[in-house]
């Protein structure tokens, strides 16, 4: 099967050749130039700020990451802050992480109006991640004839709204100044649609809407339900409609389990969970309803852990969600940059060795 | 119930209901039946934290409402601290706190600042991204006995690693507690932290287990 075909079956519940798999995402930095004989060092071959402000860089080690993990998608993220910055809020570019914003863009509810709708040709970085779209299509979907999922980037509409505005003064909004607080969630709903337009025009075959901020960790699942699950499904639509409906990636970070039927809700191709929940509950619940994706501990197995851990929690993930299709392989989160290549290594090659269809583990 | 533990018990519920006008109608209360306003803040307003931060822990609470709690609070305690005596004030033990470099993520640390503060903690907080330098400043100028380390991103929780050995290099005897959604008991063992915690609440156990002195447990022991 092709890359494409994988994941399509997958998310149509019917069982692929083998589980597929999410991308490396920014850990692809290590492929950049000489990086890769310089993990855990300080000093880098490429700083992670030319990696994202040069497309020929990025767009070469996110080849050479799928070439070597023959993973099912392929990533473009330059930043979590891709529309924040743009809209307004300033963002520092660390030598070796992913950029961080400092600031909000916003300090009342209400002046949501007075936000900048970013120019998605011109302004902070969206240009670039365009480019590096452009550039992966040409090269993989052109010249390759490869289906591999380009993948897009946004964040869920609520995530970017509390970026905006800032955490605090959006967890009051809510409860202060519902209205207003709807009307900001709304334009940075607008906001998010014309750039995954632009990325799908671009050539992204698939879009990763992550939405951390809408997690147990901050809000109950009453507010889930009230502010951040229409937004996710006005979001998730927009995508389906402009794309197909393999072209939505969910992502929600922490504890979920209180809000599963809403996730389910969102119309999303599938939904990432994070390593808090168990995948094996999860395949019972909201995995019969929707393809589900996740969920080896970032920090403490693809970090800190032995490819041996690696290899025993990645059978079990496959193990808990794979039987019946309907689940793609990946970590909780994003991959910190610095796991080492041999736990990266093998978290990509156990999908090939025991997550071939039928399962038998 | 004595009218002292109706009007204790109401402001504590206040707080708890994130109800501002009823924080200020029990804290005027406890002045003008003579209840002792360091009492008020402690078994009144800290004692409806410690509520909070405990459903918080039981996912029965979140952070609009703790944040509506705290508001409510800080309501009360501006009517009660100009009545607290200074000599009343007794703190067992200093602790800086601080967003470790590169995570500007700081509502975690915010809420474990206050709680610690309203267990009766004297707290120095540096704020976000806070170099090591800076760490190692107040260390040195105010004696702490404790430092709190928290970062919420992957990424930035590397340099915990870092600062803990810089710390621990020049103050062996200072105590580090480190905290965040990525970081792990596993995680604080394999860096050198004394201590780990994972919500608000526990903060304060583990911190006054470390202040007081507790030593050769593993992180992962102390959950």
């Amino acid at each position: 099967m092709s890359h494409a075909e994988r994941i399509k079956a997958a998310i149509d519940f019917k069982e692929p050749d083998r589980v597929p798999m999410f991308d490396s995402m920014t850990w692809s930095v290590n492929m950049a130039g000489k990086n890769l004989d310089l993990i855990g060092q300080k000093v880098k071959d490429v700083s992670f700020p030319k990696w994202i402000h040069n497309p020929d860089i990025f767009v070469e080690s996110q080849i050479k990451a799928l070439d070597r993990f023959d993973h099912d998608f392929v990533h473009s993220r330059m930043s979590s802050h891709i529309l924040a910055e743009p809209m307004g809020c300033m963002e520092v570019e660390p030598y070796w992480g992913v950029p961080a914003t400092i600031n909000t863009a916003i300090n009342r509810v209400e002046d949501w109006k007075t936000l900048k709708f970013p120019n998605m040709d011109k302004d902070g970085k969206i240009p670039t991640q365009l480019t590096a779209i452009r550039m992966l299509d040409k090269e993989l979907h052109e010249k390759r004839g490869d289906d591999v999922f380009i993948t897009g980037f946004v964040r869920g509409a609520f995530t970017l709204a509390e970026i905006v505005l800032g955490v605090e003064r959006f967890m009051f909004s809510m409860i202060d100044k519902p209205d207003e607080t709807r009307e900001l969630i709304d334009f940075c709903n607008d906001v998010s649609i014309e750039c995954i337009k632009a990325q799908i025009d671009a050539g992204a075959d698939h879009i990763y809407t992550p939405d951390p901020s809408a997690s147990a960790a901050l809000i109950s699942a009453k507010f889930y339900h009230d502010f951040a699950l229409p937004a996710a499904q006005k979001q998730s639509a927009a995508i389906r409609k402009y794309k197909d409906k393999y072209a939505h990636h969910y992502h929600i970070c922490g504890n979920t389990k209180d809000r599963w039927d809403d996730l389910a809700k969102i119309g999303a191709s599938f939904v990432s969970l994070d390593y808090m929940i168990s995948l094996k509950e999860a395949k019972e619940s909201i995995g019969q309803k929707v393809a589900i994706a996740g969920n080896m501990p970032p920090a403490g197995t693809l970090l800190l852990g032995t490819p041996e851990m690696v290899e025993e929690e990645g059978k079990q993930m496959i193990r808990d969600a794979a039987v019946g299709g309907g689940y793609i392989y990946w970590a909780g989160c994003d991959l910190p940059i610095d796991c080492p290549l041999e736990n990266l290594d093998k978290f990509f090659e156990v999908p090939k060795v025991y997550g071939k269809y039928p399962i038998d583990l | 119930m004595t009218a002292k533990d109706e009007i204790l018990n109401g402001l504590a519920n206040a707080v708890v209901e994130g109800d501002e006008g009823k924080c200020v109608e029990f804290a005027n209360k406890a002045l003008e039946n003579n209840i002792d306003a360091y009492d008020a803040v402690i078994n009144g307003c800290a004692h409806g934290m410690s509520i909070v931060s405990d459903r918080y822990e039981k996912n029965k609470m979140f952070v609009p409402e703790i944040l509506l709690s705290v508001r409510a609070m800080n309501r009360a305690v501006e009517v009660l601290s100009p009545y607290v005596k200074a000599e009343k004030i007794k703190t067992t033990g200093k602790i800086a706190i601080a967003v470790v470099l590169g995570d500007i993520h700081d509502i975690g640390k915010n809420l474990v600042k206050l709680m610690l503060q309203t267990a009766g903690l004297m707290v120095f907080d540096l704020g976000k991204d806070v170099p090591p330098e800076a760490l190692q400043d107040k260390v040195r100028e105010e004696n702490v006995d404790l430092v709190v380390l928290s970062a919420l991103m992957i990424t930035s929780m590397m340099e915990m690693k870092e600062d803990v050995k810089l710390l621990k290099r020049e103050f062996p005897n200072v105590k580090i507690m480190i905290g965040g959604a990525p970081v792990t008991p596993k995680f604080c063992d394999s860096i050198g932290a004394d201590g780990y915690a994972d919500n608000a609440s526990e903060a304060i156990r583990v911190a006054q287990r470390l202040i007081s002195g507790e030593r050769g447990k593993k992180c992962q022991q102390m959950i």
